[in-house]
């Protein structure tokens, strides 16, 4: 049985390196690593606040957003230039002052109508940011506990590492492991596996073996050469491995539907595409609706996030689900490979 | 004339056959369907309040105006915050009232949610606030995963071209090719033209879901017609450097992220890495493509954009094609 494995582990390796697996992963982790390293910024290059004028006689608030560091080029001269440079950048707001620190009045001006939630949220902000600069302490009514210490913000090149372990590392599997399957059905190799001593859970763990393999190289190198060697390695390459061997599940799981790449390939991409649903919540992350929390790639990446950047948050409550899936998969994939692919007449 | 229209009505027949054109033209459909059905939620979210139910009926009232809240236990807030979401644990206790977060959650974020409770704990008004609209409606988020379906209709329209002509390898059906009659810039121009009028067909259709009626289609088809250089120059780069379906797929996730992942990319990087992205074809596509659906103006005109996405696939497709021919053995 071992030997077997093993033989089968092996021939998939040859086969899927022989095919420029090997230099379309190099190329891609080199582009990856150009981009984290030399071209994503730091940090967003935005004013948060948006474009100021104040129309007050005195110009007292510009001089206080002047001395608390607000670019001269925010800072505008009249309505119209206010609304100008709303209407071309549609992220940002247009703050117009009026009146007096003691009275003051501001008109917000947005490209579209936002929601009474952003419109109170702003309000809100406001009206903190006017209640400090007239010196009233509104603090005193309630307190602020921290469940861990607070971490430092993440810089946002790094940021980039957990979407990319997710989306480009771990998805290998999903991939490949249809194609292989496919190639195997055209080229008869699986008719004669089918009478081999090969047991189903043989053919199956040797494929994912092989992305599991592949998958680690790849995204051990990616975070090396990115973050570096200061975190937990022992976590993050379980997790990898709990990630590769899912994702290779659920991708045999599919492929088993169709007879050829060209028939799987948009039902596969769609159900990548809505594999990356989770990275929206990831970009806000007030957007986190139950269904969205079902994809496995939503608690992947909460993973990937705290292992990179951990702020001391207990992993198993995100493991054992995560582990419980992967053999759920398993047990499905089986069934279905050994009830479809390794009886029919293909 | 007449041998381009036989090997496009000849993969037109295969693609009947095992569904494929079904496949093609109804997935990205039905994927922007259901992104047109969540986008709205995602911009109207607010913040997030887990509440121990002890809370007053009135805090509670005043906090559903800045977002969503759940009532739970007061013992079940700790491990409700510790949740993957973003939420703040609100607890009121003897009028007074403790925001609880993880500690991870971003700076700006916990300003705004202290704000919050600033204000609805405060009985004092410090400014008189008025929103306007210019009234340009609209969604960035929308608007570029317009765009970002379109160029994968358009990449899916290449594909499924650039794996016919792997199958053709792989089942040496391009022997027979090779000794016809056809040439390779007719075989190219065949297999250009069923993926540009598929892609473009599908990209009308992603149009019609995400962005309705309120675009120019006429500039649009425009658009996409002239981007065909570019859907010919994907399918022959599948084609043409794979011989069998795991090199095909090697070489799409390989593409997959150059055509669509870094023109996206690059709208959001400052101004001054653009310049990087100039020699992409496709980030001229998706500029030309910018100024169809985004409400603000871009750097480079429609026109502009569109002729440089041509020239630049042009060029490619030349340098490329010789190749090509080579590698499917055509004349």
């Amino acid at each position: 049985m071992t030997k077997g494995w093993f033989n089968l582990f092996r021939k998939d390796l040859v086969i899927a390196f022989r095919n420029a697996l090997f230099w379309v992963l190099l190329v891609t982790l080199a582009i990856m690593i150009i981009f984290i390293k030399f071209i994503i910024p730091d940090s967003q290059e935005t004013n948060e606040l948006g474009y100021f004028y104040d129309k007050s006689e005195a110009g007292v608030m510009a001089e206080i957003l002047r001395h608390s560091g607000l670019e001269e080029a925010y800072i505008l001269n009249s309505t119209d230039e206010i609304e100008a440079a709303v209407a071309d950048s549609p992220q940002s707001v247009g703050i117009i002052f009026e009146g007096s620190l003691e009275e003051p009045s501001f008109t917000i001006i947005h490209q579209s109508e936002i929601s009474s939630y952003q419109r109170k949220m702003i309000d809100a902000s406001l009206e903190a940011l006017m209640a400090r600069i007239g010196g009233v302490n509104r603090q005193g009514s309630y307190e602020v506990a921290f469940l861990r210490p607070q971490t430092a913000p993440i810089s946002g090149k790094l940021a980039a590492i957990p979407p990319l372990l997710a989306f480009e590392v771990l998805i290998l599997g999903f991939m490949f492991i249809a194609v292989f399957m496919f190639q195997e059905k055209e080229e008869g190799s699986i008719r004669a596996y089918r009478i081999s001593p090969g047991s189903t859970a043989t053919y199956i763990l040797s494929k994912a073996l092989v992305f599991l393999a592949i998958g680690l190289v790849y995204g051990l190198a990616l975070v090396m050469l990115t973050i570096g060697i200061k975190l937990n390695y022992g976590m993050l390459i379980l997790i990898l491995t709990l990630g590769s061997i899912l994702y290779s599940f659920l991708g045999a799981i599919v492929a088993v539907f169709f007879n050829n790449i060209s028939e799987w390939f948009v039902v596969g991409t769609g159900l990548l595409m809505v594999n990356m649903a989770p990275v929206i919540s990831h970009m806000y992350p007030s957007f986190s609706p139950k269904w969205i929390t079902y994809i496995p790639s939503y608690s992947i990446l909460s993973l990937f996030n705290e292992i990179l950047f951990p702020t001391g948050k207990n992993l198993m409550p995100w493991i054992i689900p995560l582990t419980l899936g992967t053999v759920a998969a398993y047990i499905v994939c089986y069934l279905l490979v050994d009830g479809k692919l390794m009886k029919e007449g293909h | 004339m007449n041998r381009i229209l036989n090997l496009i009505r000849q993969d037109i027949a295969t693609a009947l056959r095992d569904n494929l054109i079904i496949y093609m033209l109804i997935a990205p459909l039905l994927i922007a369907f259901g992104m047109k059905l969540f986008i709205p939620s995602v911009e109207q979210a607010g913040l997030s309040f887990a509440v121990a139910d002890s809370a007053s009926h009135q805090l509670v009232e005043q906090l559903q105006a800045y977002g969503t809240v759940e009532l739970i236990k007061e013992s079940e807030l700790q491990g409700r915050v510790e949740k993957t979401d973003t939420i703040a644990g609100i607890i009121e206790k003897d009028n007074r009232i403790t925001i609880i977060f993880e500690g991870n959650e971003p700076q700006q974020l916990i300003e705004t949610y202290k704000a919050v409770i600033e204000e609805v704990t405060s009985k004092q008004s410090f400014a008189e606030i008025t929103h306007r609209s210019l009234g340009k409606e609209g969604s960035i988020l929308n608007e570029l995963l317009t765009i970002t379906m379109l160029m994968m209709a358009m990449l899916i329209g290449s594909i499924v071209s650039g794996f016919n002509i792997v199958a053709e390898r792989d089942t040496k059906a391009i022997n027979a090719i090779a000794v016809s009659p056809l040439t390779a810039l007719q075989f190219i121009t065949a297999r250009g033209l069923l993926a540009s009028l598929a892609a473009t067909a599908c990209a009308i259709g992603t149009s019609l879901i995400m962005a309705g009626t309120g675009i120019n289609y006429l500039q649009l088809t425009v658009i996409l017609l002239l981007s065909s250089l570019l859907t010919t120059l994907l399918a022959l780069i599948v084609g043409a450097s794979a011989t069998n379906q795991i090199g095909a797929i090697a070489m799409i996730k390989l593409l997959t992220p150059i055509y669509l992942g870094l023109p996206i990319l690059a709208f959001f990087l400052p101004d001054r890495f653009k310049y990087l992205f100039y020699w992409l074809p496709n980030y001229w596509q998706f500029q030309a493509l910018g100024n169809i659906y985004f409400r603000f103006p871009l750097n480079v005109s429609l026109w502009h954009a569109t002729l440089i996405t041509l020239g630049l696939s042009g060029i490619y497709i030349l340098a490329f094609s010789k190749f090509a021919g080579k590698k499917l053995n055509l004349r």
